[in-house]
């Protein structure tokens, strides 16, 4: 049987672990709120996968949401659940905003959000997890619709910027953009040595929505311009991206001269494949082969720019009978509902995404 | 080519799910025991299943199976001319109907045949499998029969029926023995080999006489490098696209990503040779959380398989 498990033999250090991931071709990975089921970790290998990204706003670790780091034995036995099923964790994505978001605003106390990171990047390296996924969003993803009508009766989400340009502001007053890009660079200057010494990498997500401002804030990560910028600040072969297809087509960039520009800097540490209909100021989330984009010739575009990492579903569609894929701490952690589909989504998107590869590369003697 | 998914006659979720992943094409067994009508000889029964999927914006591309008990006609017993007559009153209402495919076999008494169908795959997902060691060797109810004489019903069944297909405009799609073996407790089996199959389509020249290209079984029947479908490119109906590990005597279906065929050069193939039917997913495994109540036809493990042929098909485009 074709079941070769990724164990390592114990003993393996968090270095070879990582050289490891890179070493390997690109590939569909899953992302999973934490603590997954047996069911669940199953159900992610049954799919041909063998790389998963743990969402970080479920972690137990630390016992207050922004009170500490998430814990190094809380990361090494989430890898080792995920080993025992034949699984290897490519990424932590997403810390609670309550770890950040002094450092977005600048404000009194990020001295010790800081550290707290720090903290959090060195377990992450320690624990043999390779990547960091990051975001600078102080409220999390904005939506405006969750009940997009798409084929046969499925539903996703979608935004209308003219129901959130005047939402109320976040944070008391508005920010500039000036200040905005001190506090991120003062983030980053800081960090980045750490994720240096630590080998791990820091992946930015896009602004989601990527439009210029909500509640009184710049969105920073809203442009390729802007990710030149962000990359600019002290730069780093330990800074990259989490290319967001979603988002990227929302921003209306050429998405394929960004892949071209970033792949040759080695900059493209993994993809969330989000399938999207329009672009800012409004657009909606769709099934992956009903995407604007033509997810056959992003395929080989990531593969023209040497690109080995890992792919994910990210969001997919409502669909009939579905068993959500949010967990409910995940629900009762996110103060507003997101609805990210659920088990049946991700198994079409999966199989379609490993179609795709297999009609590019042929199909691996293993997974 | 169109990718079709086998659905009951009586709407369900299935459906919903169907048009979600954008599969517009059914494939529909229509016996009475799973319709709860007629068996389609009776013209108001099948035209009252072919509305229905027409209504939720399905064609009804083809019949799959059995539509009703053949094996009077498969064993030559008496009572087949009546058989047979049903049979091409139900071909002419296809033609009426417009539904241009009809997928049969010729296996006679043991249809589809398996020992396990809880056998581990990747992940601990549940397919099926056969193994010859484990099957019994004794006799059903239906007794023995010998290969000549099935050739002889099959022969006999083609000459009563082709003209009827040819003039309704319906295809029949030969589809192999499974599994592919030379004879199963005593009955034999004759489309299990690739002679078989020439001799069976040597029986009729008529443009409706046809294979359904089963690739796993033709893989193991002895098709592997796919001479024969290329040599009969022109008379393949229909595909099942799916894979299977092992021998005729001895295999296990597979996730169609993870068994031993190379998928996209299938698909390629079927385009080199201008198929433009219908093609099917098959059988898929029962993956995490479902009950294996219906092996072969859980919903994950279909998501999973039509996801992945869509994507060698958008890749191959």
């Amino acid at each position: 049987m074709s079941d070769q498990r990724p164990i390592p033999d114990p003993g393996t250090s968090p270095e070879t672990l990582r050289q490891r991931a890179r070493a390997l071709p690109m590939r569909v990975a899953t992302a999973t709120f934490v603590t997954p089921t047996d069911e669940r970790l199953r159900f992610i290998r049954q799919m041909g996968v063998t790389d998963i990204i743990l969402w970080g706003t479920t972690f137990r670790s630390p016992r207050n949401p922004g009170g500490g780091a998430v814990s190094f034995k809380e990361l090494l036995s989430l890898r080792n659940q995920a080993e025992a099923h034949g699984l290897r964790v490519f990424a932590v994505e997403t810390l609670p905003i309550q770890s950040y978001d002094k450092l977005i605003f600048g404000e009194e106390g990020r001295e010790q959000q800081l550290q707290h990171y720090i903290e959090t990047i060195r377990n992450t390296g320690r624990a043999g997890i390779p990547v960091l996924g990051y975001n600078w969003m102080p409220q999390g993803v904005w939506r405006t619709t969750l009940s997009a009508p798409l084929r046969g009766g499925a539903s996703s989400t979608g935004f209308a910027y003219a129901e959130a340009e005047n939402a109320p502001l976040i944070r008391g007053r508005r920010f500039t953009e000036e200040e905005c890009w001190d506090n991120y660079a003062w983030f980053l200057e800081r960090v980045l040595p750490v994720a240096e010494d630590e080998g791990v990498t820091l992946a930015a997500h896009p602004n989601d929505p990527p439009v210029e401002s909500l509640g009184g804030v710049p969105c920073l990560l809203r442009s390729r311009a802007n990710f030149d910028k962000a990359l600019s600040i002290r730069p780093s072969k330990n800074h990259g991206l989490c290319f967001c297809l979603g988002n990227w087509t929302e921003m209306g960039e050429d998405v394929f001269d960004a892949i071209r520009h970033y792949g040759k800097q080695d900059k493209l540490v993994y993809v969330h494949f989000q399938a999207v209909r329009g672009r800012v100021p409004r657009f909606h989330e769709t099934f992956v082969d009903e995407a604007d984009y033509d997810a056959w010739e992003l395929i080989r575009a990531f593969h023209e720019a040497g690109f080995k990492g890992v792919m994910i579903p990210g969001h997919v569609p409502e669909m009939e009978g579905d068993e959500a894929w949010r967990t409910k701490e995940s629900i009762e952690n996110t103060p507003y509902y997101h609805p990210m589909g659920g088990y049946r989504g991700r198994a079409y998107t999966v199989g379609y995404l490993r179609g795709l590869l297999h009609a590019l590369n042929g199909k691996p003697s293993h997974d | 080519m169109k990718i079709a998914e086998f659905l009951p006659a009586n709407p369900n979720r299935l459906w919903d799910l169907a048009a979600q992943i954008g599969v517009r094409h059914a494939i529909c067994k229509c016996a009475p025991d799973l319709t709860g009508l007629k068996a389609p000889d009776d013209f108001e029964s099948l035209r009252v299943i072919h509305e229905r999927f027409a209504e939720r914006g399905f064609t009804l591309a083809g019949l799959e199976g059995d539509q009703f008990d053949m094996n009077r006609i498969k064993f030559g017993l008496p009572g087949r001319e009546a058989d047979v007559e049903r049979y091409r009153n139900m071909l002419e209402n296809m033609g009426r109907l417009g539904i241009p495919l009809l997928c049969y076999n010729f296996m006679a008494g043991i249809g589809w045949h398996r020992n396990d169908t809880a056998f581990p795959l990747r992940g601990g997902a549940l397919g099926s499998s056969f193994d010859r060691r484990t099957t019994p060797d004794t006799l059903t109810e239906f007794g023995t029969l010998d290969k000549e004489a099935l050739w002889e019903n099959y022969a006999w069944f083609i000459e009563k029926v082709m003209p009827t297909a040819e003039a309704a405009g319906v295809k029949m799609g030969l589809h192999p023995d499974d599994p592919p073996v030379e004879s199963l407790r005593g009955i034999a089996r004759i489309m299990s080999s690739t002679e078989g199959f020439r001799r069976a389509l040597s029986l009729s020249n008529s443009p409706s006489h046809g294979l359904t290209y089963c690739q796993a079984n033709f893989t193991l029947l002895g098709d592997a490098d796919r001479t024969l479908l290329r040599e009969f490119r022109e008379r393949v109906h229909f595909v099942h696209f799916r894979d299977v590990r092992g021998t005729a005597e001895c295999f296990h279906e597979t996730f169609h990503d993870d068994g031993p065929t190379d998928m996209a050069a299938m698909i390629r193939l079927y385009r080199e040779i201008g198929f433009e039917g219908p093609i099917r997913v098959d059988h898929v495994p029962t993956m995490a959380g479902e009950a294996n109540d219906h092996p072969g036809y859980g919903a994950l493990g279909r998501l999973f398989a039509v996801g992945y042929l869509k994507g060698i098909l958008d890749a191959t485009a």
